[in-house]
């Protein structure tokens, strides 16, 4: 099996649907770390 | 509470009454000066974007200066992550200009690729786009892997900077109105990877593999949305996203409804499920699309016009969502005060009353002579005083 270079916002929200209805104001509990590699390289896709 | 403080609370009040189609006091003002903010300080695009002091006291100078409510974003780009990389797309020439974009970069993907990006885009992006993008990560490991690292490290240094630039602003009771980035997949496919005259032809040739496309990479731009709005720290008031949008008023209405406003819509709906309102900036003359428009969830996002027939506009999106902007650039640039204080006059007569509107010029100021700042400054003052309710 082909390793994940990431996991997928919309596999997150399969696995943990009730974060769809979080507020975003107050912060979600999923890995930071990884949602800043994961802007970082979305962030060069863009630039 | 401090007076920056009350200051600030007040704008934000005023702006976000006005999103939810609420009367506020007045009218509130929504600074959108860009790139022009730098060199009003007395520095170029590039200065400010190489050092993001510079970016910072522009942006304050720009606070203190021009009566505004708030600033709708700080203008610039990470010059030393895509300098670091060794960018292909964007150059720094001079550090006494504006950084150049090649359009010659833009077709980085071919053609015959759609099968393999629409499987995995994300995967697609970073083992083959990044490299053609990047003169560094074309390198064979490890200078590649050395580059990336510091790329992370300058990507890291530009978000505490710019977070920075944001609280310099709150001292001085000035708020921020954007909390980050949206694009629209196609448009990133069209400006990015094929090219505006690849995107067009591909529309023709090869339809379903752009919807794929299109299909395969909206999670992973609302991923990104979402990762924004959640990296900027907790406020009282919903996250706002920026999406500016380039292919629609150039396409068929058929191609319209047929590529973009599926997903569109659908971006549009998730956000607004999120309590995150997107602020759109609908370029050009969106009159045509009015009816799709209206389909929006009330309230929950707000547009930026460039081109519309003020009463057209007011009476078809009212009650859907906040209108921004719509007061002509060039007026600053090459009109009177006098002019410039009529033609506020006339576009407030028809949008400001009941509330819904804030007042913006229609495009984003980014050369110096894109506004003469004492025709800016009679304006808003103008607004600021006859757009009282």
């Amino acid at each position: 099996m082909e390793e994940k270079l990431l996991i997928s916002w919309s596999e997150i929200l399969k696995q943990h649907p009730e974060l769809a209805d979080q507020d975003p104001a107050i912060g979600m509990s999923w890995d930071m770390g990884q949602e800043m590699v994961f802007s970082y390289l979305f962030m060069l896709a863009i630039f | 509470m401090s007076e920056a403080m009350n200051l600030y609370q007040e704008r934000s009040n005023r702006i976000f009454k006005t999103i939810n189609l609420e009367q506020a006091d007045r009218v509130p003002v929504l600074g959108t000066y860009g790139t022009w903010s730098a060199y009003y300080a007395g520095y170029t695009p590039a200065q400010v974007d190489i050092d993001l002091d510079k970016c910072a006291k522009a942006s304050v100078k720009v606070a203190n200066d021009i009566p505004v409510d708030m600033l709708h974003m700080v203008s610039n780009k990470p010059a030393a992550l895509l300098q670091s990389l060794g960018s292909k797309s964007y150059n720094y020439l001079s550090k006494d200009n504006i950084v150049q974009y090649s359009d010659e970069q833009a077709g980085m993907m071919s053609e015959d690729e759609y099968p393999e990006f629409n499987k995995d885009p994300l995967r697609f992006i970073v083992e083959k786009i990044l490299p053609r993008k990047f003169a560094e990560l074309a390198k064979s490991s490890p200078a590649k892997d050395v580059a990336l690292a510091r790329g992370a490290m300058h990507f890291a240094i530009y978000g505490a900077k710019s977070g920075g630039i944001t609280g310099a602003l709150a001292q001085q009771g000035m708020p921020l109105l954007g909390d980050g980035l949206l694009i629209h997949p196609m448009d990133l496919i069209a400006d990015m990877y094929r090219g505006i005259k690849g995107m067009f032809g591909d529309m023709r040739r090869r339809p379903e593999e752009v919807l794929e496309a299109i299909e395969a990479l909206l999670p992973v731009i609302l991923r990104f949305g979402m990762g924004q709005v959640h990296m900027v720290p907790p406020k009282a008031t919903p996250k706002v996203l920026f999406l500016p949008m380039h292919l629609p008023t150039m396409m068929k209405l058929a191609d319209f409804d047929k590529f973009y406003w599926p997903a569109f819509k659908k971006m549009m709906d998730f956000f607004a499920a999120q309590n995150v309102c997107v602020l759109g900036f609908y370029e050009g003359d969106w009159s045509r699309y009015y009816d799709h428009l209206q389909e929006l969830p009330a309230k929950k996002s707000f547009g930026w016009f460039e081109h519309a027939n003020f009463k057209e506009i007011k009476q078809s999106l009212k009650d859907t969502m906040c209108i921004v902007g719509l007061f002509p650039a060039t007026l600053l640039q090459y009109g009177t005060e006098q002019e410039c204080i009529a033609k506020a006059k006339e576009i407030l007569d028809i949008m400001a009353p009941g509330g819904g509107y804030i007042f913006a010029t229609d495009r984003e100021l980014i050369a110096a002579q894109d506004g003469k700042s004492e025709n800016i400054i009679a304006v808003n003052k103008f607004v600021m005083e006859y757009g009282i309710y």
